[in-house]
């Protein structure tokens, strides 16, 4: 069940109320605990093939998936082309890619 | 005429006919499911040598076994004496209870069961021979029964490493298969001693029976043990990976009358996926499994989890679709083909929303020799770039670099993970992007966007490799050959040489500055474990099957290294400290001069992973 909640600047956001804000991140670490490494410095996203065209940057999604903020983090990932560039340059060995397709998966799973 | 009959007869009567019907139902509906165009095909070539040959191949491959003695001799025995053993004995149990007889349509038990109803088997016509190769034959097909129980405990004798993990439906029948033999010899040496009618394995074993057991009273039970035995390997055949000893001769007969891999899981990809005897060998063959000890994920396995729908999603992206296991299945079944299909069957749908190459403009009113598109991979290492357009000044090429400026994706990773729609999208817009440009050449240094331009673009342009143009401007003399005295290693990528087949360019090509350590093009490839085909593995796994391969490849701190491909020179980089170039890179030095043979490399310490 989703509940418009808070205020302030920011745009109102949904929460699911009984699940934490950062189930979705949890989920990802659990099936690539890589993920866990990562130190959100940017490499991946300064070599993204689908960055030239729009912004479709990891190290910001992992961040975004940590605040729950579900919908941003699915816009990055439905830019993705997985062509694997990220994983090659990340300097902690982050399976970007496998996080990635996940989500796609995950975003075609619940037709989100 | 007087028909033998007794109830012990029953259960193996009963597990013929239960197993005759599945298959049958099974074979009909597959066949079925052959589109009707490859169906005509079929029909049309059974009239011609074709047929022939299928019937070659089928006595070379389902009953010698010859792709597995090429293996293995001790292996391709195991299987030779098994198969072809069973099969002569059918044939000379029939022959025998025929001529016995004096009856053509005898009963289908009447070879099994013969020496029960028939004791008096010396006295039919060519009674002594029949009794001397059906001993003969029993023996030779224990002897293969014996090994495979050996095989159990001392795998590494028959040169694999490992033996496929079964499911309970493969152990019964695996037993039963086991206990066949052993309980006909048994039941036969019975009743030699009973009758005296044996041969001399079933005789000397009767007589010695005689001496311990009471023979006459354990005949008969012993013949319904037989039975049943028989019952349950038939009853199970169907269901377990048994099921290829009667599917394979379809396979082969059908795949060499014309029928060919569709990319639906159905009809030929169905017999494909029952062909399949989980005989490990594709297990063994698989770099994940050597190298980084990920047990459960190969050939053999993944068909399993698609015949009896298992869940399947890490068999199915945990692979490098390197090929190996395709050249070393002895059925020959296309694996990769049916993990591409799989995937696209359950990934095609998931989203890719990218308002892609909008930007990239495209002015080119003028003609060059060539288009060069370096692909994202490429654009990585720079020096690779610059080398190779460097290369094609020095030969005097023109050429558009269409990705000078902005990167574009091929949409191969996309198929690999079997995303063929949103591929599609990115292949519509860089067709249009390609079809602007003049010139009838499209050159990249990716074999992985070489792949994909040659299969999915259908582009009216010549797409060549870079390593298939330096090999043009060489034969053309364009480039000149500088011998160095240098050692190059060559690694063949999985794409180039598994794909493509581009295995001879590259290394005529090197020949021109130094001497190439692994000439023979034949030689087994290595993948470097990063291919983009593999969602799933770790850096740890990356990097222990990219240092396995340089192991394989007799790889030294001095020698060059060297690839032609991006993707694996990134890899083979972090793996180890020789000194890695891909070709063009290793051919513009030498053309400066700037490569010295003692050169010894400063040695960069190795990533570490937290």
């Amino acid at each position: 069940m989703a509940n418009k909640f808070g205020f302030g600047a920011l745009q109102p956001r949904s929460i699911t109320v009984h699940l934490p804000l950062d189930s979705l991140y949890q989920k990802m670490v659990n099936a690539e605990p890589s993920l866990r490494l990562c130190i959100n410095c940017g490499m991946c996203s300064s070599v993204c093939t689908a960055n030239r065209f729009e912004e479709t940057q990891f190290h910001k999604m992992v961040i975004l998936l940590r605040y729950g903020l579900q919908e941003e983090a699915f816009t990055y990932a439905r830019r993705c082309v997985l062509c694997g560039n990220c994983i090659l340059t990340c300097p902690r060995n982050v399976n970007i890619r496998h996080v990635m397709f996940l989500l796609k998966k995950e975003i075609h799973e619940h037709s989100l | 005429m007087n028909i033998h009959f007794d109830p012990f007869v029953l259960p193996f009567f009963f597990g013929v006919l239960i197993w005759l019907f599945i298959f049958l139902w099974k074979i009909v509906n597959w066949i079925d499911e052959i589109p009707l165009s490859q169906r005509k095909i079929i029909w049309y070539n059974i009239f011609s040598s074709k047929f022939i040959e299928a019937i070659k191949i089928i006595f070379l491959e389902s009953l010698i076994h010859r792709k597995i003695f090429k293996k293995n001799p001790l292996l391709g025995y195991m299987h030779m004496s098994i198969a072809f053993g069973w099969f002569l004995l059918i044939v000379f149990g029939s022959m025998e209870s025929k001529f016995g007889q004096h009856d053509v349509f005898n009963m289908p038990w009447d070879p099994i069961f013969f020496n029960y109803f028939e004791p008096e088997r010396s006295h039919h016509t060519l009674g002594p021979f029949f009794i001397f190769i059906m001993d003969f034959l029993l023996l030779f097909i224990l002897s293969g029964v014996f090994l495979a129980w050996l095989k159990r405990v001392f795998t590494k004798w028959f040169g694999i490493k490992k033996n496929t993990k079964l499911f309970v439906l493969d152990k019964i029948a695996l037993y039963s298969l086991w206990l066949i033999f052993p309980s006909r010899l048994w039941v036969e040496s019975l009743n030699a001693a009973n009758h005296n009618n044996g041969g001399f394995l079933t005789q000397s074993i009767g007589n010695l029976l005689a001496q311990v057991v009471d023979t006459r009273m354990l005949e008969y039970p012993s013949w319904w043990v037989y039975s049943s035995v028989l019952f349950v390997f038939f009853v199970t055949l169907p269901f377990s990976r048994y099921m290829h000893i009667v599917t394979e001769p379809f396979l082969i007969l059908f795949r060499t009358l014309g029928a060919v891999p569709e990319n639906e899981i159905r009809g030929y990809a169905k017999l494909e996926i029952n062909s399949c005897s989980r005989c490990g060998i594709c297990i063994d063959s698989c770099q994940l499994f050597h190298d980084a000890q990920i047990t459960n994920i190969q050939g053999a396995y993944f068909i399993q989890s698609v015949r009896y729908n298992f869940p399947f999603s890490s068999q199915l992206m945990n692979c490098l679709q390197c090929g190996r296991c395709n050249i070393d299945c002895p059925v020959g079944i296309d694996i990769v083909h049916l993990k591409d299909v799989v995937r696209t069957k359950q990934h095609e749908k998931l989203p890719l929303q990218l308002s892609y190459p909008s930007m990239i403009k495209s002015n080119s009113d003028h003609a060059p020799h060539v288009i060069f598109f370096a692909g994202c991979m490429t654009r990585l290492s720079p020096s690779l770039v610059n080398s190779f357009l460097w290369l094609l000044n020095y030969a005097g090429i023109t050429y558009d670099y269409i990705d000078r400026d902005h990167a574009m994706c091929c949409g191969r990773p996309l198929i690999q993970a079997g995303l063929t729609e949103a591929a599609q999208k990115l292949i519509a817009e860089n067709k249009k992007i390609f079809m602007k440009h003049l010139s009838m050449v499209l050159v990249t240094t990716c074999p992985i966007c070489l792949q994909t331009f040659k299969n999915d673009y259908h582009l009216p342009k010549h797409v060549l490799h870079h390593s298939e143009l330096l090999y043009m401007l060489v034969k053309a003399n364009r480039l000149p050959s500088v011998k160095l005295p240098i050692e190059i290693v060559y690694h063949d990528s999985c794409e180039l040489a598994f794909r493509q087949h581009i295995k001879k360019e590259p290394r005529i090509v090197l020949k021109q500055i130094g001497h190439v350590v692994n000439e023979d093009e034949n030689q087994p490839h290595w993948c470097c474990g990063g291919s983009t085909s593999n969602v799933n593995i770790t850096y740890e796994q990356r990097m222990k099957v990219a240092s396995a391969a340089l192991r394989r490849l007799n790889v030294k701190e001095e020698t060059y290294f060297s690839t032609s491909c991006p993707l694996c020179k990134k890899t083979f980089k972090n793996a180890g400290h020789q000194k890695t170039y891909d070709i063009a890179e290793l051919y513009a030095l030498a053309l400066q001069q700037k490569l010295t043979p003692s050169f010894k490399s400063t040695k960069k310490e190795e990533k570490t992973w937290v």
